[in-house]
């Protein structure tokens, strides 16, 4: 009975646990959905003179 | 007869072909597809304009030094290939300077130039956007260090979590719980930051 009873209660709080989980990972792509302009506007390239050097040490002889 | 070659059409492992048989515009375009995912991701790991040119000028040499050697390997994709050599390239940056790349502060030397570009503008508007670009660069920052590498590498060098999870050396549940605790800690970092605001402007 009391076996049972535990069973039953693990069952229930393994349920909650992982219902409690995939809310979070739902609301944490929510989020990222919702930050990423955000995080978009730190993109940066690099200055037109690292690519000059880049360039000019890719040339083939 | 010889079939026009398309560069901008042509995938990144044609590229690397062309390149390898002499056609110099392939690195061209590749350097044009791949500098902001490398150059960005450089950038937020060291936080320095200057350094992370050198070390971005400095994979890149990596690359054609071994494109022109023929050590290239072939099986992996060229941009998680060239991550991983700019990523290593910022790991010995560390190493050698013994300082953790997990810097809190701001930027100094960014935030002069700022200021000065911010005066020369008078732009209210401009300098609330650069404000803004601070303080999420510092909560970056502020993320642990294998945190702030899985964000980086997942959104700025566009990785899939399983290429994350070969140049990390772990696993890709890792990588994906990783990239769940970085937002997790941006989501918490970004509130208590509105929190403050709103109370200053009480």
């Amino acid at each position: 009975m009391t076996k049972t009873s535990t069973q039953t209660n693990f069952t229930e709080q393994t349920i909650t646990q992982s219902t409690i989980i995939v809310d979070h990972q739902m609301n944490e792509e929510h989020f990222y959905e919702n930050i990423k302009s955000r995080l978009n506007e730190l993109k940066k390239d690099p200055s037109d003179e690292s690519i000059a050097k880049i360039l000019k040490h890719a040339q083939l002889k | 007869m010889r079939t026009p070659i398309r560069i901008g059409e042509a995938s990144d492992h044609d590229l690397v072909t062309f390149y390898i048989n002499g056609n110099e515009s392939a690195i061209e375009e590749l350097l044009r597809r791949h500098k902001t995912k490398v150059y960005t991701s450089i950038y937020l790991l060291v936080k320095d304009q200057y350094l992370a040119e050198d070390i971005f000028q400095d994979a890149f040499i990596k690359v054609i030094n071994t494109l022109r050697s023929g050590r290239y390997n072939e099986e992996g994709k060229f941009l998680p290939w060239v991550m991983r050599i700019a990523h290593n390239l910022v790991i010995d940056y560390f190493r050698k300077e013994k300082r953790s790349p997990t810097v809190t502060s701001a930027d100094g030397t960014t935030d002069v130039l700022n200021f000065i570009q911010i005066h020369e503008e008078s732009a209210e508007e401009r300098m609330l956007r650069e404000q803004t670009h601070a303080d999420l660069r510092v909560m970056i920052h502020r993320l642990p260090d294998e945190q702030k590498e899985v964000l980086i590498m997942r959104h700025y060098a566009d990785l899939s979590f399983k290429e994350i999870a070969e140049l990390t050396d772990v696993s890709i549940n890792t990588a994906l719980g990783r990239m769940r605790y970085a937002l997790s800690n941006l989501r918490k970092m970004m509130n208590v930051k509105e929190l403050s605001n709103s109370k200053t402007n009480l």
